[in-house]
């Protein structure tokens, strides 16, 4: 041991110099981290330069490891090895001078800076754990390398080592997102890292104990070092794999608790399925699944583990591909991503009758067009004719939503919670880019842990205007300090728009000291498994989302006030059909007539309806069974009108049944099914429709036609996921069915999220809808939604419509497209419910005054 | 005492250079060779892998420490600051030693680089001017990278003096980063207006000129004369005084003037509801407000309209432009009446279909009542006011018209101007549709204007060129006009793939084209998607840009054109 001390003692004379340098720029750290130098000042930026102190104090840290010249073993002037000092007592001497002047210091000074930041105990002892294996991780590889290489060879070695690692890296990134679509340096992560240089200090501290031993020739050692990079790197990269993102649960005895009672609705009117073969969707079977925990703020993400598959008496099955299973880091499916639910839990949290807006250009918030893997199948793939059952496991992943922390919007003002502490630093009216802007400076200080994958979202709250906005439209992050110490702190500036002002700039009376900035935070819990069942089905009975999609895209900007006139020029080049003309001719007539009508809008225009039927003529009567034939969605314009509704008139009894066995196929032909009075004969399409796959779009005519209660109960089941809503406007006008419609109704209300801004539409649909069965909360909603219609972005879901009537019982909405959008604003910004009232028989709201 | 002539021992020293070097020269060329393929490879391919794994400035720092490689063994091999060095003793002279290495790198790292780089300077129209220019600042930069290295060898008696000063410049270098890094704002881009890039550019080339002029005489004067103390007194002043110069050059010789727009004369205004008896009654930007005079093909965009007020700037806050920068991330700023003027080149009754995404006319032109919302102005006090109509006219031009199938299965480039070139790649199914990518590729040099006039400045950018894609199925009698879909160089800097170099334009201005087969057409006509192919033509027009003007009207002419809406007679 004093041989030991002693060499200890040596190395130490020859270094102090350096090390009290290093504990210096430590000190320095710590007081730039404490903010007790270089304070964080609304207004003020850090200064660049800092950015580089943490690769200084590495620098000189790895610095202290390169002892004394003549005490190098691996130098060829090696005076160690004539001095009687053994090797034990030697690396005893090295490991001690490691751990106390390099691993100890910075140790402890993240120990200090948690402590004096405040942080809890348990916290002050993770941090300096992770610190500890930064420390470790970072610098022990330097050990072994002095015993290793000789003063001439440092520097080659060095230089091959990370040309090799760094092309290694790259070839690794290449290869793997090639094959298997995952970017090993994308999903990095700190401890894979520490792994890493761990595997590579452990395999160089082995290299060096042979080497000592037997004296490896240099070009034998450098292969052994990159051999031993090589595995670090390995090792690094694809920690993530063996540890699946290290997201830690956070609560398993709530979801213990929860899991038995998970209610899970997989509703098969929402499933479709693309075909085998389809280029298009990545999920073949996909469905929208309802999830209720039974804890309000929490909630599940269903991730697909793999499924069974029975048909014919034979089961097989098949797993998710890794990219499903593994949670990404980013984007869908994502610990961040969670916060970013807009569901009823995020509702839940405001008061009733709270909108909330988003400016983003992409549903960020919204859960529109979502849809999950019904199943995982791997060739030889089942039969989609045949029936089937299907049993699929998931990974239930539980999340919980909390508002962790809301401040006042004033300068000074304060809120700290366990794993987060904000101030505002200040305060700026108008000074966003539109009028009305509100930007605040805000300190932000989270812990920063290793695994922390919380999510957070930033929301402003206006109880005075009952508006959450969802996010800023700017932020601008202005400095960091402390990162990786387990406990960050950041400046960050933030702009909301018009917040008080309207974009027309009226003043929308907005106090900023009313307003609240709250902390979203979402917490993961815990991972159950969750199996469905499905009943008996074919695959093949469900629609595809892309494959029978068919558009005209009309030229609003090209034709708009012309469009008559653009139908009858085109249509009058067209050589006229004939009982003589091919089926090639009357094919092409059939698409100058629906491409002209379509794309110049003249399907649109009633004035265009008896030019349409003219030129449709010929067609209906000398070529029905080339029309019969046409998919339901290749009919341009609405559903009442021309051409759609001029088959009927060609039809005769002769077609009935030809009709009829079409429809299932075609559900266009539904109406002209009930307009011949053919409901009774269609009946035999009664046992397929009423079953459990969806009902294919416009065959409800032919239920609505039958009228019993079966056919009823089936378009009960579809009105709640008919996105035109017409089902549901249909049901009401029957007396008997009105108190389930209306259920339905505010059903879809109690289970929106009421959002404004985005591109979402359905959300502004169900508030409406319930605003047209009498919710007064709804129609609150629906007046201050379309107050805002001048502040929305240019690509936004709209606004609701509910029924309107004015004062003497008209239809206000047609007097209303009279009204240019600069008036429609403020206009409805005046209103309120009580300028109205309901009128149930009608299901709208009546104008009080005239 | 030196018997043979100069330049037979100059040349001499070169062969022995050659001799010693060629494996290092050898293994440059190929280098070269692989760094082009990658910028190639990197500019056309869509979603490559290889991109992934952002290589770009790795392949940089590679050639550029590979060129200072072969510099440094080249000088190191008869280092002059050490005493024990053969050269000293050998009759071939330290002048003709120096200009006998230097020779040697000209001709065995300059010249391989000038020509690899400048098989990429092909097929963009550019004139003698241009490739000299081109060529002199890849001569300039390999000058830097040999007058830094030759003359830091040539001051170090050892690799490791050699080391020790490389490394102490890196860290001089890293502290005057981060000194130029306090200059701007933390995490928020800086953008300088064209003239100031310009100025800036100017000054760093001169800075360069003299830099390299410093450089190259320290390593003379380290190697001829051996003045190791001069010498680095000589290297320092020239790194110091270097970004010194660059700093304080202001004289800007690259900004060509606008253009102003020729036939401003020839253009007039009507104002008011169009007479139907008016045979010339222009063309409508609002239906009371129209010009008179454009060309065939000639098309206006309104950069600012807004009233005059004598005491502010022109234009207000709020003043409406067809233009405004587009939020989606693409540079979309061409509009319906762009498309409109194609009419003419098809048959009449032609059905035309339009994609184009600039979103701020994605309802056409805001009526005016809405622009006088905007500038928050009432009627009664606008038609008191003078206006400013500032415009940009261009002109459609057509590239070329090809069959479509030709656009599907193979690339396509076209040259525009000097400098532009539009690469289209095939149509290939990506992100589940047909997508077809492809550049706005300008090249030229940086320090000469490749063209004689700047582009339209609106709202604080330069209106980049524009291009309508068309495609034409002459059997059907139907168009679709596409808007290329090119992206921002702000917004979408992953698609911007900006391979500029030190005083060179190298920009590959990304585009995508996404289209789905007409499945209309198939399931009526029951036509095959290769019918679809085969049958279509594909004409792409260029937006050129003729130039800007302003243009007033009075308040009695802004009085007609906010014309007072009639009241509704109501119907008994």
């Amino acid at each position: 041991m004093n041989l030991t001390l002693h060499h200890f003692r040596k190395e130490f004379c020859y270094l102090r110099l350096r090390w009290f340098a290093f504990l210096a720029l430590l000190g320095f750290d710590l007081a730039v981290n404490l903010e007790w130098l270089l304070p964080m000042r609304a207004g003020v930026e850090a200064p660049a330069w800092l950015g580089y102190l943490p690769v200084m104090i590495l620098l000189v840290g790895l610095s202290l490891l390169l002892s004394c010249s003549e005490d190098r073993p691996g130098s060829d002037r090696s005076f160690i090895s004539t001095r009687p000092l053994p090797w034990a007592a030697y690396w005893q001497a090295r490991m001690l001078l490691w751990v106390t002047l390099i691993v100890l210091p910075v140790v402890l000074q993240n120990g200090l800076y948690l402590l004096l930041s405040g942080r809890p105990m348990a916290d002050v002892l993770r941090g300096m754990g992770e610190r500890a294996c930064f420390a470790v991780g970072f610098s022990a590889w330097l050990l072994p390398a002095l015993a290793l290489w000789r003063r001439r060879e440092v520097w080659k070695a060095l230089f091959v080592i990370v040309v090799t690692l760094a092309a290694a890296s790259k070839v690794l990134d290449v290869a793997s997102a090639a094959w298997w679509k995952f970017y090993p340096s994308f999903d990095q992560t700190w401890a894979g890292l520490m792994v890493g240089w761990m595997v590579f200090g452990g395999l160089s501290g082995w290299l060096a104990w042979r080497h000592l031993q037997r004296a490896y020739r240099f070009r034998r050692r450098l292969c052994l070092t990159c051999f031993s990079a090589l595995v670090g790197l390995l090792a690094a990269r694809f920690w993530v794999l063996a540890t699946d993102r290290e997201l830690v649960a956070q609560d398993e005895a709530l979801v213990r608790a929860l899991a038995p009672g998970l209610k899970v609705e997989i509703d098969l009117e929402t499933v479709h399925f693309e075909g085998f073969e389809s280029e298009f969707g990545a999920h073949t079977l996909s469905a929208k699944p309802e999830t209720e925990t039974g804890k309000p703020g929490v909630h599940v993400d269903m991730r697909l583990a793999g499924s069974r598959v029975v048909q014919d008496g034979k089961t097989s099955s098949a797993k998710a591909s890794s990219a499903s299973i593994i949670r990404s880091r980013y984007g869908y499916g994502s610990p961040q991503d969670q916060v970013h639910r807009g569901d009823v839990n995020l509702r839940d949290f405001f008061p009733g009758g709270t909108l909330f807006y988003s400016a983003q250009p992409f549903p960020l918030w919204s859960w529109e067009g979502r849809s999950i893997a019904l199943a995982a199948f791997d060739q030889p793939y089942p039969s989609a004719e045949q029936p089937l059952k299907l049993a699929t496991d998931y990974h239930m992943d539980w999340y919980q939503r909390d508002l962790a922390l809301e401040l006042p919007m004033v300068a000074g003002s304060r809120a700290e919670s366990d794993e987060a502490r904000w101030e505002v630093l200040s305060v700026t009216h108008a000074a966003g880019p539109q009028p009305g802007a509100l930007t605040i400076t805000l300190r932000v200080e989270t812990r920063d842990h290793w695994n922390e994958e919380n999510g957070s979202a930033m929301l402003l709250h206006s109880p005075q205007r009952q508006i959450v906005w969802l996010d800023p439209v700017k932020q601008t992050m202005l400095g960091t300090r402390a990162t990786h110490t387990g406990w960050q702190r950041r400046q960050i500036e933030l702009t909301w728009n018009g917040i008080f002002n309207y974009a027309d700039g009226e003043a929308t009376g907005a106090d900023a000291a009313k307003l609240r900035l709250i902390l979203l935070r979402s917490r993961f819990l815990g991972t159950s498994p969750y199996t469905w069942k499905s009943p008996e089905m074919q695959l093949a009975d469900f629609p595809s989302v892309y494959g029978e999609r068919y558009a005209w895209h009309e030229s609003r900007l090209l034709y708009g006030g012309r469009q008559m006139k653009a139908f009858q020029e085109r249509m009058a080049t067209f050589k006229p059909l004939t009982a003589d003309s091919s089926e090639k001719e009357a094919r092409r007539a059939l698409y100058e007539l629906f491409s002209t009508a379509g794309v110049t809008g003249a399907v649109y225009v009633p004035a265009a309806f008896p030019a349409i039927t003219q030129a449709f003529d010929p067609l209906g009567k000398e070529h029905l069974p080339l029309l019969l034939e046409l998919p339901s969605s290749l009919w341009p314009g609405w559903t009442n009108r021309p051409p759609r509704t001029l088959l009927d008139r060609y039809l005769t009894d002769d077609q009935r049944e030809a009709v009829i066995d079409r429809v299932i196929r075609q559900p266009g032909l539904a109406d002209v099914v009930v307009r011949k009075g053919w409901a009774e004969e269609a009946k035999r399409l009664k046992p397929r429709l009423l079953s459990g796959s969806p009902l294919p779009r416009g065959c409800e005519a032919l239920l609505f036609a039958w009228g019993d209660e079966e056919s009823r109960a089936r378009l009960l089941q579809a009105a709640k996921h008919d996105i035109n809503r017409g089902i549901i406007e249909e049901l009401d006008k029957l007396p008997p069915m009105r108190p389930a419609t209306e259920r339905i109704a505010m059903n879809g209300f109690e289970k929106t999220l009421p959002m404004t801004g985005s591109e979402s539409y359905l959300s502004g649909m169900s508030v409406s809808l319930a605003a047209n069965f009498g919710s007064p909360e709804a129609f609150d909603l629906c007046l201050r939604w379309m107050a805002l219609g001048g502040d929305l972005p240019p690509r936004n879901g709209g606004y609701p419509q509910p029924h309107l009537l004015t004062a003497d019982g008209g239809k206000f909405w047609e007097k209303e497209r009279k009204m240019p959008d600069h008036e429609k604003w403020p206009f409805f910004r005046r209103l309120k419910v009580s300028d109205f009232e309901y009128v149930p028989e009608k299901r709208a709201w009546k104008f009080r005054l005239p | 005492m030196n018997t043979a002539p100069a330049l037979t021992r100059i040349f001499h020293q070169a062969r022995r250079e050659w001799l010693h070097q060629r494996g290092m020269i050898l293994a440059w060329l190929l280098w070269l060779v692989v760094r082009r393929w990658h910028r190639v490879h990197e500019a056309k391919t869509t979603f490559s892998s290889l991109a992934l794994a952002d290589l770009e400035g790795w392949i940089e720092l590679g050639t550029l420490l590979m060129a200072a490689a072969v510099v440094w063994r080249c000088v190191s091999a008869d280092a002059p600051s050490n005493a024990d060095t053969f050269s000293l003793t050998r009759p071939v002279g330290q002048a003709a030693l120096w200009v006998g290495k230097l020779l040697f790198l000209l001709l065995g790292v300059v010249l391989p680089a000038v020509v690899v780089c400048g098989l990429d300077w092909r097929g963009f129209g550019l004139g003698m001017g241009q490739w000299l220019v081109l060529a002199g600042t890849v001569v300039l930069v390999m000058g830097l990278i040999f007058g830094f290295t030759g003359a830091l060898t040539a001051l170090a008696s050892s690799t490791r003096q050699m080391m020790a000063l490389a490394v102490l410049g890196m860290v001089g270098t890293g502290v005057w980063l981060a000194m130029q890094g306090e200059v701007y704002h933390y995490g928020e881009q800086v953008f300088q207006v064209v003239g100031q890039q310009h100025a800036s550019l100017c000054g760093t080339f001169v800075a360069a000129l003299a830099a390299l002029s410093g450089l190259l005489l320290a390593w003379w004067v380290a190697t001829v004369p051996r003045r190791r103390l001069l010498a680095a007194g000589l290297a320092l002043l020239t790194l110091a005084a270097a970004p010194l110069i660059a700093s304080v050059w202001r004289y800007d010789w690259i900004t060509p003037p606008p253009l102003e727009y020729a036939n401003a004369a020839k253009i007039g205004i009507k104002v008011g509801k169009a007479d139907k008896e008016d045979k010339a009654p222009g063309r409508g930007l609002w239906p009371t407000l129209r010009l008179t005079g454009l060309g065939k093909d000639e098309v206006a965009s309104i950069i600012e309209f807004a009233p005059i007020d004598d005491s502010s700037v022109w234009p207000p806050k709020g003043s409406y432009s067809d233009l405004a920068v587009d939020e989606s991330g693409r540079d979309s700023w061409l509009h319906t009446d762009h498309t409109r003027v194609l009419f003419k080149y098809s048959p009449p009754t032609t059905l035309w279909r339009q994609s184009i995404g600039n979103n701020a006319m994605y309802n056409g032109r805001k009526p005016l009542p809405a622009v006088l919302q905007q500038l928050r102005l009432k009627r009664e006090d606008a038609i008191t006011r003078r206006w400013r109509l500032r415009l940009v006219v261009h002109e459609m031009k057509r590239v070329a018209t090809l069959p479509y199938r030709q656009f599907w299965s193979q690339e396509n480039s076209f040259l525009i101007r000097p400098g532009l070139r539009m690469e289209f790649n095939a149509f290939a199914w990506l992100r589940e549709a047909w997508e077809m990518h492809g550049r706005a590729h300008r090249l030229s040099a940086a320090l000469l204007p490749v063209d004689t006039h700047r582009s339209a400045h609106v709202r604080g950018r330069e209106l980049s060129e524009n291009f309508i894609f068309v495609l034409e199925d002459p059997d059907l009698g139907e168009n679709e006009a596409r808007d290329p879909g090119l992206v921002q160089r702000e917004r979408r800097f992953s698609s911007y793939n900006d391979q500029s170099r030190l005083w060179q334009i190298d920009e590959n201005q990304g585009l995508e084209i996404r289209l789905w087969t007409p499945k209309e057409q198939h399931a009526i006509l029951k036509t095959k998607h290769e019918d679809w192919v085969n049958r279509l033509n594909a004409t792409l027009w260029y937006a050129e840009e003729r130039g800007t003007m302003d243009l007033e009207l009075t308040a009695a002419q802004m009085a007609e054109v906010l014309a007072e809406p009639k009241a509704e007679v109501k119907k008994p």
